[in-house]
């Protein structure tokens, strides 16, 4: 089989390191300008310049999303912009308007340019089609099924990358003006307020209500988990293997990413499949904060793959520090810390090169070097005891059992 | 100004021909989404007859995603459309729309998709690769429509009147909540609404075969609007007839062929519809305006 690239997202340089670290092959991010996700803590050209060096360094690729869906007055400065891509180095761009994808093109043959799920591609037309335009790969649609990505890698267009976890439009992506109508806010320019998400009557023709009063409709979708399906798309050829969520924290990166990270290399290594597939899952869990189900891999999404009472679930375990430093004569490890702990507290680090391993905290001392029973301010750099290796840059969370 | 119009039957169409459409809009439930009254093969056989013996031309809409296990099943439908003599097709899927120019070179393409086309750049590209008119995106502003129009004028359309379509999902919403709340409702074709439970709006909405397609709160009216845009240009416009009465319809029609004046049409149409301008003059933007 053949190894697929996973591929991370970053809102800022802290999580594209993240992402990198934990397994990422390639890892995409939005500029200032001409990208989607407004809210995300997007990278100005130094920053880009500066991910582009990192990932390069530790032999990944970065992608540019340029996927806005523009109007006449978001072009200015296109040209140039998509110049200082190519200068600086940037892999990939991924862009939805075909005007943008034929300045990228015309721009530059040596940074490819990725077609959006913004356009929901779902047949082999549609990529013979965008093969014209000079586009390298296109980000399948969600809506497609197994079969659908199987037949379309068949057709050897060209390489299509799929959308494996994370959050999922529940309308056709790029087709949706819910938010634009009612909200203000231009769904295909960035600014989508996830007006599906919202509760809503439902009224017959003549008016006569047929909701619950107590589940209102909603068209709020369960997150996209594919590891039932992760096999098969491994088997088909699937070029790369998308991860969502540009706006999540370096936490939910670090577990995702890793788990995934496993999954595929432990079904290249021919592991057992239900035992990878399970442990993988096991991990995810402890990120979410959203319910999952399998999207449109299996079939049509029924009812099971909405929220309707609730907008998702507590995650099972929490983000503490990053390690630092380890030393191996004192077994004292120097991290940074992200949330407050406590002497007593049941933790577990997890690496690339670390297991998930449990421990417990005994010693702690502080920025002050002082012995304390607690610590509570973020990003104090303090020095924890545990009695076994730990890497730079692993994650120690708080165990809830 | 050419107009485009929906129907589904004998009594429409020789309505609308008698008050000079330009093209009418046949749909069928494998092809089409958005329509309460898709053709079986047996009426549209019929109603394409019609149409050419009125001369009429007529658009087939193939408005929808097509999903690649659903391409054979695809090609055949069309094949068999294909001896109906279509004058052209209605797309929404580019893939669509490449099918068409190469395996049916002489057919006109109308590409619609609602939503993504915004720029005059886009419409310049999709016109060299063979599209014959491009549906601007429904949230464009008045100004933006005219930029574009002032470029590609006799290429392009816009809506003129109707329900705009806000958002088109690929899953059986309004039955997958009805399973949820074990609510027997049959759902197929059915008008709906909703309305969000800290606002007044209420959105018809509608599932069909393909998913569920959810509209704008009032009907958009443009009949002044369109007449400018004629002068600069604009050549093409479409009339959105889902959930309007064909009364109405032919008083749009009237009114858009300058048979009727606009304010009479307006006063008579406002009685059974709430109207409006939709975006027209309304931009949305990336983030969040505040108005002071």
């Amino acid at each position: 089989m053949r190894r697929p690239e996973l591929l991370a997202p970053a809102g800022d340089l802290a999580r594209l390191k993240t992402a990198v670290h934990f397994g990422a092959d390639a890892v995409y991010i939005g500029g200032k300008k001409f990208s989607l996700r407004s809210r995300a803590s997007n990278f100005d050209l130094n920053d880009i310049e500066e991910g582009v060096k990192y990932a390069h360094e530790h032999q990944a690729k970065l992608y540019v999303t340029v996927n806005m869906i523009p109007h006449q007055e978001d072009l200015e400065g296109l040209e140039q912009y998509l110049r200082a891509l190519d200068q600086i180095g940037v892999d990939a761009v991924i862009v939805a308007s075909l005007h943008i994808a034929k300045v990228a093109r015309q721009i530059s043959q040596r940074m490819e340019v990725h077609l959006s799920t913004q356009q929901s591609s779902a047949n082999i037309a549609t990529l013979d089609f965008y093969k014209t335009l000079g586009i390298d790969r296109v980000v399948l649609a969600r809506e497609c099924s197994l079969e659908d990505i199987e037949l379309i890698v068949n057709g050897q267009t060209m390489p299509v990358e799929v959308f494996i976890h994370g959050g999922m439009c529940v309308n056709v992506s790029g087709r949706c003006t819910l938010s634009n109508y009612m909200t203000l806010r231009d769904a295909n320019r960035g600014g989508c307020a996830q007006s599906c998400r919202w509760k809503y009557f439902c009224l017959d023709e003549s008016d006569k209500p047929l909701h619950d009063e107590n589940t209102l409709f909603s068209m709020s979708s369960k997150d996209l988990n594919a590891t039932i399906v992760l096999s098969d798309l491994i088997r088909i050829g699937v070029a790369s293997l998308k991860i969502e969520g540009r706006m999540k924290s370096e936490y939910y990166l670090a577990t995702v990413v890793g788990a995934y990270r496993r999954l595929i290399d432990d079904l290249l290594l021919g592991k057992d499949e239900n035992e990878s597939v399970e442990k993988c899952n096991l991990e995810l869990a402890k990120a979410e904060n959203r319910e999952t189900f399998g999207g449109f891999f299996l079939n049509k999404p029924l009812a099971e793959g909405h929220l309707y009472d609730k907008n998702g679930t507590g995650i099972t375990q929490e983000f503490l520090a990053t390690v630092v430093s380890y030393d191996h004569e004192s077994q004292m490890a120097t991290i940074e810390v992200r949330n407050h702990f406590s002497k007593e507290w049941l933790c577990e680090v997890f690496g690339p090169k670390t297991d998930h391993i449990r421990f417990t905290v005994t010693d702690i001392i502080n920025s002050d070097n002082v012995v304390t029973e607690r610590v509570f301010k973020p990003m104090e750099v303090v020095k924890i005891k545990i009695p076994f290796e730990v890497h730079p840059e692993d994650f120690i969370r708080k165990v809830r059992i | 100004m050419n107009l485009f119009v929906p129907i589904h039957n004998h009594e429409q169409l020789e309505a609308v021909a008698s008050l000079k459409v330009s093209a009418v809009i046949l749909s069928t439930a494998f092809c089409s989404s958005k329509t309460q009254y898709p053709l079986t093969m047996a009426e549209l056989s019929s109603l394409s007859k019609i149409s050419t013996e009125m001369k009429v031309p007529w658009y087939l809409s193939v408005n929808r995603m097509m999903l690649q296990s659903e391409w054979s099943a695809f090609e055949q439908e069309i094949q068999q459309i294909s001896t109906f003599h279509p004058t052209g097709f209605i797309v929404s899927d580019l893939g669509v729309m490449y099918y068409f120019k190469k395996n049916y070179p002489d057919k006109k393409i109308v590409l619609q998709t609602d939503t993504t086309i915004t720029n005059a750049q886009d419409v310049e590209i999709l016109l060299s690769l063979g599209v014959d008119i491009v549906a601007l995106a429904r949230e464009l502003t008045i100004n933006e429509v005219t930029e574009i129009v002032f470029r590609h004028g006799n290429h392009v359309m816009i809506s003129g009147f109707g329900y705009q379509c806000m958002s088109t999902s690929s899953r059986p919403l309004m039955s997958n909540y009805f399973e949820y709340i074990q609510h027997d409702i049959d759902v197929l074709y059915k008008r709906f609404t909703l309305q969000e439970e800290g606002r007044n709006e209420r959105y018809p909405a509608m599932q069909d075969t393909h998913g569920f397609h959810i509209f704008t709160s009032s009907v958009l009216e443009i009949f002044d609007e369109a007449s400018t845009l004629e002068e600069i240009g604009l050549n093409h416009l479409l009339i959105d007839s889902l959930f309007i009465d064909d009364e109405t319809i032919q008083t749009v029609i009237k009114t858009f062929n300058k048979k009727m004046v606009s304010e009479e049409a307006i006063s008579e149409i406002s009685k059974k519809y709430l109207l409006s301008k939709a975006l027209f003059y309304t931009p949305t933007s990336a983030i969040k305006v505040v108005i002071e």
